[in-house]
């Protein structure tokens, strides 16, 4: 370093020269808008991480069900027997397109075999009925097909004539299965129970295998010791254990809402100090809804939502300025050396101080009306997929907004007040909802649930003569639990 | 050295508001520092405009990266460090290692230490603002930062021997400049 460096970096080291007001202003706005970043980042990360999760979930159903279905579908190779003369009549119905028959034999009867007799031999067979009601598949009776009867199972023959016939049936007392022909669309999954039997599980369907998760949940029962036709619609999930055809539902949601502020008239310069006083806060909502089961895979719910949206309104007076106390050391330089230094106490001249910060908070009470399908499920989970509207019956704003007339901070106010500032309507009207559910199910009758969802304003909820249009669009994760009676 | 208090607040209890995105701390955090870091910009800028700039983007890094300050060393020192190199960033889209002034053939000659001192910080800025961009930054780096030959390679990704070289070019501007209103003011 030589002389000439050393004079500058003396003098210029620790000297300090005026800052232009604005500087601050810029900074302050930069800060406010990278704080209201962080929110959508972190949203956007957890929402990646609930996709993976579901698209893991769905996958590990969908790998299940296809192994299922494949396995049925080797059967589809075969030739189905017809024979619609010598059919023996059923001895219960399971569902509309599904009857199970027996045979006693020995001189027993039905009620006997079933109830686990000592009798060994039992003719069943399965036999699908089509919609008009004519046989389709039947077992070939001209087979002697022999079945055992054991303490506690009913064992049918390896292999039966008919493509569709179930050759072995697993029968206990404290268990209730399902059969599974899903290898066409007319194949519904049937499920049954009975007093004294219930089948839990199939093993084989012809020569094809069907593991036996997905045959072991419920949702219809017929009672195999009545001898009669009844019969009764599938409903609900066929992977619930016990049909039960009701629901109630508890959940909470953290909630990231999307704000859309868009000029109707003349709003340009109301939507900037909009956006620049308003900043999203945590937000939630939470609610309580009814399920009741309306067919096959399908349920409806409806009940209550309680959502709160809160901001920070935060506005800077530019026109406000505050003295500030700043100590500083001053450097004394002779020939370009420092020689001594001076702390002293400066006041500082800060503009636009003072500040104005207010929480706002925007509730509001819906009504959802929701269709629930079941899109995959085993014994452990549920995949379902919700949609439907949620109808707004009552909203209350709190809080500080810029004024539409003055561009000063003013209370939020209901319609009808003359004081503040009216920008809402009082019924928000409706809200377009979506969203995936997983259920877990914890017991027979409780599921943890995680669902993912969007609830979308179609329409703006400022009233007409409000210069911008305003929506929330909400995005949250709902978690909750379902009770099934 | 009296500790700095801004408005009965340490310099340690003002970053740890800022930490907690305490708006006020921030804003005191910045006019408590904004004066020096200012005169670092306008030393690195070619012009007024430019300097607010890098001092604005400074500053938000500054904020932005607040949790990385471990309180070892001094704070001024690490904020110094941050606009440095925010201005360095701002020049270096040009290039530093063929920058040519047309004043190579100066000769380097003695400046009374008097002169110098005569001059104000204002007009020192001036004369290193109107040197070229790559020397500019080297000067500062060098002569007022401190920075090595190395570190100023390593920075500006130029080597050491043409740090070097701008820098002697960078004295003898200024050493023309400092004679020429020296020549003018007597």
């Amino acid at each position: 370093m030589n002389e000439l460096d050393k004079i500058f970096k003396n003098k210029l080291n620790h000297y300090s020269t005026d800052v232009p007001d604005d500087i601050w202003s810029n900074i302050e706005a930069k800060l406010d808008k990278s704080e209201r970043k962080i929110k959508p980042k972190a949203f956007r990360i957890s929402s990646v991480l609930l996709l993976f999760i579901t698209l893991t979930v769905g996958s590990y159903f969908l790998k299940e069900t296809t192994e299922s279905i494949r396995d049925v579908s080797k059967t589809e190779q075969k030739s189905p027997i017809t024979n619609s003369e010598n059919i023996p009549q059923p001895i219960a119905s399971l569902a509309n397109n599904l009857q199970i028959y027996t045979e006693a034999t020995n001189n027993k009867s039905v009620n006997s075999i079933l109830n686990g007799n000592s009798t060994r031999n039992l003719n069943v067979d399965i036999i699908k009925k089509d919609n008009s009601s004519n046989l389709m598949i039947a077992k070939n009776n001209s087979q002697n097909v022999q079945s055992d009867l054991y303490d506690d199972e009913l064992i049918l023959p390896e292999k039966l004539n008919s493509a569709d016939n179930i050759t072995r049936l697993h029968l206990n007392n404290d268990h209730i299965g399902t059969i599974d022909l899903s290898e066409n669309s007319n194949d519904e999954i049937a499920t049954f129970s009975t007093m004294q039997y219930e089948i839990t599980h199939v093993d084989h369907i012809s020569s094809g295998q069907i593991s036996t998760t997905s045959l072991n949940s419920l949702s219809a029962k017929s009672n195999l010791t009545k001898n009669h036709n009844k019969t009764e619609p599938i409903k609900a999930c066929p992977f619930n254990v016990e049909y039960k055809d009701k629901s109630i539902d508890i959940y909470f949601s953290s909630d990231y809402i999307d704000k859309q502020l868009t000029d109707r008239a003349g709003g340009a310069k109301l939507k900037e100090m909009r956006i620049a006083t308003e900043s999203p806060m945590y937000s939630f909502s939470a609610g309580l809804r009814l399920g009741y089961n309306i067919g096959y895979r399908w349920n409806i719910h409806t009940g209550i939502n309680y959502s709160q949206i809160n901001e920070k309104f935060k506005y800077t007076d530019p026109e406000s300025s505050k003295v500030r106390i700043v100590i500083v050391k001053d450097y004394i330089y002779e020939h370009g050396q420092v020689v001594d230094s001076i702390v002293k106490q400066e006041e500082v001249l800060v503009p636009g101080s003072t500040e104005l910060t207010i929480y706002n908070k925007f509730k509001t009470i819906d009504i959802p009306i929701l269709a629930r399908y079941t899109i995959l499920a085993n014994r452990h989970l549920s995949l379902s997929a919700v949609g439907g509207v949620f109808i707004n019956i009552a909203s209350y704003e709190k809080g500080t907004i810029i004024s539409d007339a003055t561009h000063k901070p003013v209370a939020l106010t209901k319609a009808g007040s003359d004081e503040g500032n009216t920008v809402y309507k009082n019924q928000l009207g409706m809200s377009l909802y979506g969203s995936l559910s997983v259920a877990y199910h914890l017991t027979e009758n409780t599921d943890l649930l995680l669902e993912p969802y969007a609830k979308i304003q179609p329409q703006s909820i400022t009233i007409a003569t409000y210069p911008l249009f305003q929506k929330y669009n909400t995005y949250g994760i709902n978690l909750g639990l379902r009770y099934k009676f | 050295m009296s500790p700095l208090i801004v408005n009965g607040r340490t310099e340690k209890e003002i970053l740890k508001a800022c930490l907690k995105g305490d708006r006020q701390a921030q804003k005191d955090l910045f006019y408590l520092y904004s004066g020096k870091m200012m005169a670092v910009c306008r030393r690195f800028a070619r012009n007024q405009q430019e300097a607010e700039d890098m001092l604005q983007d400074g500053f938000i890094k500054v904020y932005t990266n607040l949790q990385d300050f471990n309180n070892q060393g001094s704070f001024e020192g690490w904020v110094r460090r941050i606009i440095v190199n925010t201005a360095i960033k701002h020049t270096k889209k040009k290039s530093f290692s063929n920058e040519n002034s047309g004043l190579d053939y100066i000769p380097e000659n003695s400046i009374d230490p008097d002169v110098l001192s005569a001059l104000s910080e204002s007009e020192l800025i001036k004369i290193i603002s109107e040197l070229p961009d790559g020397y500019r930054a080297i000067f500062n780096l060098f002569a007022i930062e401190g920075y090595s030959h190395k570190e100023i390679a390593e920075l500006l990704n130029i080597e050491e021997g043409s740090s070097r070289s701008q820098l002697a070019k960078a004295r003898r501007i200024l050493q023309a400049k400092v004679n020429e209103l020296y020549t003018i003011a007597v």
